[in-house]
């Protein structure tokens, strides 16, 4: 049983009712995700026979693909200075290719990935990663938007994919990442012969051949951006594009603990040195009744002591300062007291 | 919600309409109910763009799961377990940390309720939005779905320290704005 706090109360109460609007475009990204993946509990006698059917394919050609290739990132070009690779291509998309096919684009193509190396291999999470662990097969398979949209414009029954050659389109999807301040990126596809291009950044599906993008590296030191193109006959390619983390130096942070506003020059105002500008800023100063006597959102402004239009009396001051640094995507908090002499 | 007995009779209908593959009644059951989970990922997520990705992914969790849905419970209180945790999830890949300083949390946090005790929704969620993800995650489950600190604990896969730590420090970065709006005002 959680206790009763003045605080949780407010927030639970104005909250409880409380509806913002969902974003448009989401119904149709989710529509053309699932497919048929909504049968697989308690769906039509004949959607289950369908899937059934497909998923046995997707066994056989992983099963085969993963006796060829062992994928591994490779370093082959780059287009800025943080577009770190360029990779083969993922696997041929909303086909089952057969071992024969399977083999032939492993070898010919460099490394490539299958969806049963992609579920083992640590290292293609940021490429394709899994939905969630705790979703049944076969929403575990990363279920292609397009292919899905090809086969089943709705949810539920629906045709099994066409059986195209996963050779016929390799090298179809081509594009270009640019890098933008910060860490933003512009990815754009210029894949010749695609019917329909999307990209995949970092996981998620942007149902669009160019655009911007600013990611959250986090802990990692690179995130994928997957183009993939499809042509008229729902032949897949893709290609993955990796992004290293920008380096950041450590930021520079000097809080003063002591100020004397006597008027020689000489310490009269509390101001923070901060290198490089945050991208947020607060600071909050307390006095000694836990009264607030000054708060900033500008990191330039100076505390010049004063209390309430006059001179703060000497004594013990909190200082409560939060920022966000570039490269950070999360804010830190700093607690520490202030003494005014005079 | 309103889960009156004809209200529940026409969602279990549109629930076996939409297992039987009828993309209108998929639809109108994301139209539902689309609003009020997309306020829960706004409130664990504290940003739009975050917010709008883990929408799409509850929404397919949703569908893939349906058939597993027991009519016994409350189909919007099952919708809602799922975007928790579909959130929940989401923070997790994107590498949620908690510091494990076990701070003194017995200070008293207290807030006068006074003249905000009407703070609109809006602004509740923008405070919400700009806590530390941290604090957010501890904040939202504890105040706002009611979850016990040991069952924080165990989702979070953090001691119960940690997680009245966090409370506690959310609760005093609030109680800060809160008065600070109090003092821009008087």
């Amino acid at each position: 049983m959680t206790e009763q706090n003045p605080i949780d109360s407010l927030f639970r109460d104005g909250l409880k009712e409380a509806q913002f609007q969902a974003p448009e475009g989401v119904w149709e990204a989710v529509q053309s995700q699932v497919g048929s993946a909504s049968t697989t509990a308690a769906g039509t006698s004949l959607a289950k026979t369908v899937v059934g059917w497909k998923w046995a394919l997707v066994g056989l050609g992983a099963a085969a693909i993963s006796t060829f290739a062992l994928w591994e990132p490779h370093a082959a070009g780059s287009n800025s200075a943080r577009v770190e690779s360029v990779e083969a291509p993922i696997f041929a998309e909303n086909q089952v290719p057969s071992p024969l096919e399977s083999s032939v684009a492993a070898i010919s193509d460099g490394p490539g990935l299958t969806p049963g190396q992609e579920a083992s291999s640590p290292s293609t999470v940021d490429a394709q990663p899994a939905m969630d662990t705790s979703i049944k097969q076969p929403a575990q398979f990363p279920v292609s938007p397009a292919a899905e949209a090809h086969s089943a414009p709705v949810l539920g029954p629906q045709k099994p994919a066409p059986k195209t050659s996963s050779i016929a389109c390799l090298g179809m999807a081509k594009g270009q990442l640019s890098d933008l301040p910060g860490s933003c990126v512009r990815f754009e596809g210029f894949s010749e012969g695609a019917q329909r291009q999307y990209w995949r950044v970092d996981g998620h599906v942007r149902n669009q051949v160019s655009g911007t993008e600013c990611l959250e590296f986090g802990q990692r030191k690179k995130v994928a951006l997957v183009l993939i193109a499809e042509d008229f006959r729902a032949c897949k390619d893709s290609q993955v594009y990796w992004l290293e983390a920008p380096v950041f130096e450590e930021p520079k942070f000097v809080i003063p603990d002591v100020i004397t506003p006597n008027g020689d020059g000489l310490n009269d105002a509390f101001y923070l040195v901060l290198e490089p500008r945050p991208l947020q800023y607060e600071l909050l100063i307390f006095d000694q009744l836990n009264r607030l006597v000054f708060r900033s959102e500008n990191p330039d402004e100076a505390w010049k002591a004063q209390c309430y239009q006059s001179p703060c009396p000497a004594g013990l001051y909190r200082v409560v300062v939060t920022t966000r640094f570039e490269g950070s995507s999360e804010a830190r908090v700093i607690r520490q007291p202030l003494i005014i002499k005079k | 919600m309103n889960d009156s007995k004809p209200n529940r009779e026409l969602e279990m209908h549109r629930i076996h309409e939409c297992l039987a593959g009828d993309a209108k009644a998929q639809e109108a059951l994301y139209r539902r109910f689309a609003n009020p989970l997309y306020t829960i990922c706004l409130r664990y997520m504290g940003e739009p763009d975050g917010a709008r990705d883990m929408l799409q992914e509850v929404w397919i969790k949703v569908f893939t799961k349906l058939g597993e849905f027991k009519a016994q419970g409350s189909f919007e209180g099952w919708l809602r377990r799922i975007a928790v945790t579909t959130c929940l999830d989401g923070l997790k890949k994107d590498r949620l940390r908690f510091s494990e300083d076990v701070e003194a949390f017995q200070e008293e946090v207290s807030w006068n309720q006074g003249q905000d005790s009407q703070l609109d929704a809006k602004r509740l969620m923008q405070l919400i939005e700009r806590l530390p993800v941290g604090y957010r995650t501890v904040f939202n489950l504890y105040a706002i779905e009611g979850f016990g600190h040991a069952e924080i604990a165990e989702m979070l896969a953090i001691s119960e320290n940690t997680s009245k730590s966090q409370l506690h420090k959310a609760r005093k970065w609030l109680q800060e704005r809160l008065n600070s709006e109090n003092f821009h005002k008087s």
